[in-house]
């Protein structure tokens, strides 16, 4: 007999005619209602197109590779922070978290300390920057976006008072294959192919696991899933720890990168994994959205710096773009809740 | 008469000014279903969230087959057999209506520890747990947000229904149904009934206490003025008391 679980409930009434359907034929009606609702797919594409109308330097391989390269540490650090906005939470410090876990690795790397011993430090690190926040936003019950805010200015703080106004370079080795490197046989970077592993496990933990679930219940009604026993604080908790490791990983490719590990490194890069997630059609508050989405918004930031500076635009203008489309996202986000609407026929 | 599986005896709560719930004592036995009923604000709700796990009463205590039970969260009240129908359901909009019935108990593909869903299996048992309830619902993977305020109703009733071992608290289960919906409710608050659950039922409809319960409640201003039994007891006698706290 079906019972749900373990129990025993013998005197459950015998099973009517088929009144509940598990329809399975609407799989390719979900498919096309999520491909609708990540009007950032469309965008992207319509974004490519018109690149590759406008330059022929666009469309090559080289182009392709510098764009996927150039996302690659925004692509790593929006997953796990996407997944915290999921569960109602924000952390707008990722790019100091990245900053500090910078110059905590320059320094090692350049006593001379072990690159295993010296990533694994910086893991550390950026692990407790999260978990810092995390208990204040989640046990502490201070408001996240506060929170948030003066880790962003502290932990930058923090970073120039450890790199004390030396600029951490000049290691040798093997280090460097982490942001170098391609896979060898494929020919991809390092960094895109840590990126993808990561969006990967992200959508993975997203729609498959417990733990995804019932971080999406947190966010969307966080009452309700306390009243089903969900412990409120630890998933958020241990999401905050992921977007802090996240911003430590994104350290780590992008001092192997550039060979040194100024403190300014990271500056600003908030703004394009938030852009990013929001874009991916993730709500501020919880609940919306999914990787794919996020996976498209990161490539649609790429694809734009890189357009424009291919267009001959001046940088300030990428900074400009930058901007707009976190407005863009704004945009994207009210234009996919009136179809939705219209596709409903619901009121709001 | 043996133990009342659930009791609760002399519970204060208090929201600021507000006392909510004051020095309620009441029992629940094994196959009994009792109406706790009131007027807007006297209580009724506050005492179910005692019981749930979801709030702490300021004083007294819960008893649970004669033991005095500490329960602080919702997943205590779980672990004891307890499930509540919300007031306001508490289902989550985006889930699906098999995600709801079976949140925070997802079935997991071996080994456990990996936490992977068996969303098949779990379709599957949702659709089996609301055909066997007789409960009406389109599909079992539609959002919640997509279903109609009875069909939502019907899938927080249906949840507590299957998952209930011992007490089952139903907060106004039937306001939003129509006259065949109620009906089933109260057909599956029988059900439980015969099965030896204690259920407690939360309801402005006299009809339906009449009709469900064996014994009521009374709570006026968070204080129980009336226990009694509704042997020959009208609606209008039900309405004086919720009114006025005393019998005609
Ligand atoms: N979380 C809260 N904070 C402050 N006051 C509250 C809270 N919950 C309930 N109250 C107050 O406690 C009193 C009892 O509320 P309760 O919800 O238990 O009433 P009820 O009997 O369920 O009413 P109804 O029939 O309208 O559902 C009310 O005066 C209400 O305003
Ligand atoms: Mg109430």
């Amino acid at each position: 007999m079906n019972t749900p679980g373990d129990s025993s409930s013998g005197s459950r009434p015998a099973a009517a005619a088929s009144t509940v359907g598990i329809d399975p034929e609407s799989q390719l009606a979900r498919i096309r209602a999520g491909f609708l609702r990540n009007g950032i797919v469309i965008a992207l594409v319509l974004e490519v197109l018109f690149f590759w109308s406008q330059s022929e330097k666009f469309m090559t391989t080289s182009n392709i590779r510098l764009i996927f390269l150039q996302v690659a540490v925004v692509g790593i650090m929006a997953v796990p922070t996407a997944l915290l906005l999921m569960s109602g939470y924000i952390d707008f410090a990722v790019g100091s978290t990245l900053g500090l876990s910078a110059v905590v690795l320059g320094k090692q790397l350049e006593a001379g300390t072990h690159p295993v011993t010296a990533c694994t430090l910086t893991i550390i690190v950026a692990a407790g920057v999260g978990l810092c926040q995390g208990i204040l936003a989640t046990r502490g019950r201070f408001a996240p976006i506060i929170v948030t805010l003066g880790f962003y200015t502290a932990v930058r703080g923090l970073t120039y008072v450890v790199n004390d106004g030396d600029l951490a370079s000049g290691w040798t080795g093997r280090f460097k294959e982490i942001g170098q490197g391609l896979l060898p046989g494929v020919g991809i970077p390092n960094p895109v192919i840590i990126a993808g592993a990561v969006f990967i496990i992200g959508a993975l933990f997203h729609t498959k696991t417990v733990w995804g679930r019932h971080m999406v219940a947190l966010g969307v009604n966080a009452e309700a899933a306390r009243r089903a026993g969900i412990n409120p604080w630890r998933l958020p908790l241990l999401l905050y720890v992921a977007s802090s490791v996240g911003a430590g990983i994104g350290a780590i490719v992008l001092v192997s990168r550039l060979n040194s590990a100024p403190p300014t490194l990271g500056e600003g890069i908030e703004i394009e994994v938030l852009s990013a997630i929001l874009l991916g059609g993730v709500a501020f508050g919880g609940g919306k959205g999914n990787l794919l989405g996020v996976a498209a918004g990161v490539l649609f930031i790429g694809v734009l710096n890189d357009g424009l500076l291919l267009l001959g635009a001046k940088p300030f203008w990428v900074r400009v773009s930058a901007g707009l489309a976190l407005v863009a996202a704004a945009a994207l986000d009210a234009t996919s809740r009136y179809f939705e609407r219209r596709a409903t026929g619901g009121e709001e | 008469m043996t133990d009342p599986v659930l009791e609760v005896r002399r519970i204060d709560k208090s929201f600021g000014a507000v006392e909510a719930l004051r020095q309620v004592s009441l029992g629940v036995h094994s196959g009994e279903v009792l109406g706790l009923i009131g007027d807007n604000g006297a209580g009724k709700s506050t005492l179910v969230k005692c019981v749930a796990g979801i709030i702490k009463p300021d004083a007294g205590e819960i008893l649970i087959h004669g033991e005095k039970v500490e329960l602080a969260s919702p997943r205590d009240a779980h672990e004891r057999g307890i499930e509540t129908v919300h007031q306001d359901l508490a289902l989550i909009d985006t889930l699906d209506v098999t995600g709801n019935i079976f949140l925070n108990r997802e079935i997991r593909h071996r080994p456990r520890l990996a936490g992977w869903m068996d969303k098949r299996r779990m379709h599957r048992e949702a659709k089996d747990i609301l055909e066997g309830l007789h409960i009406n619902i389109p599909s079992v993977r539609h959002p919640i947000q997509k279903l109609s305020g009875g069909q939502r109703q019907a899938v927080a009733v249906g949840r507590s229904v299957a998952w209930g071992r011992q007490i089952v608290l139903m907060d106004e289960p039937a306001a939003a149904l129509g006259v065949e919906q109620s009906r089933l409710v109260l057909e599956l608050i029988k059900t439980l009934r015969d099965r030896g659950l204690a259920v407690m039922l939360i309801s402005h409809n006299m009809q339906e206490v009449l009709d469900a319960c064996s014994r009521v409640v009374v709570l006026r201003h968070g204080a129980a003025v009336a226990d009694i039994e509704l042997a020959d007891v009208t609606t209008r006698d039900l309405v004086q008391l919720i009114t006025t706290g005393t019998a005609a």
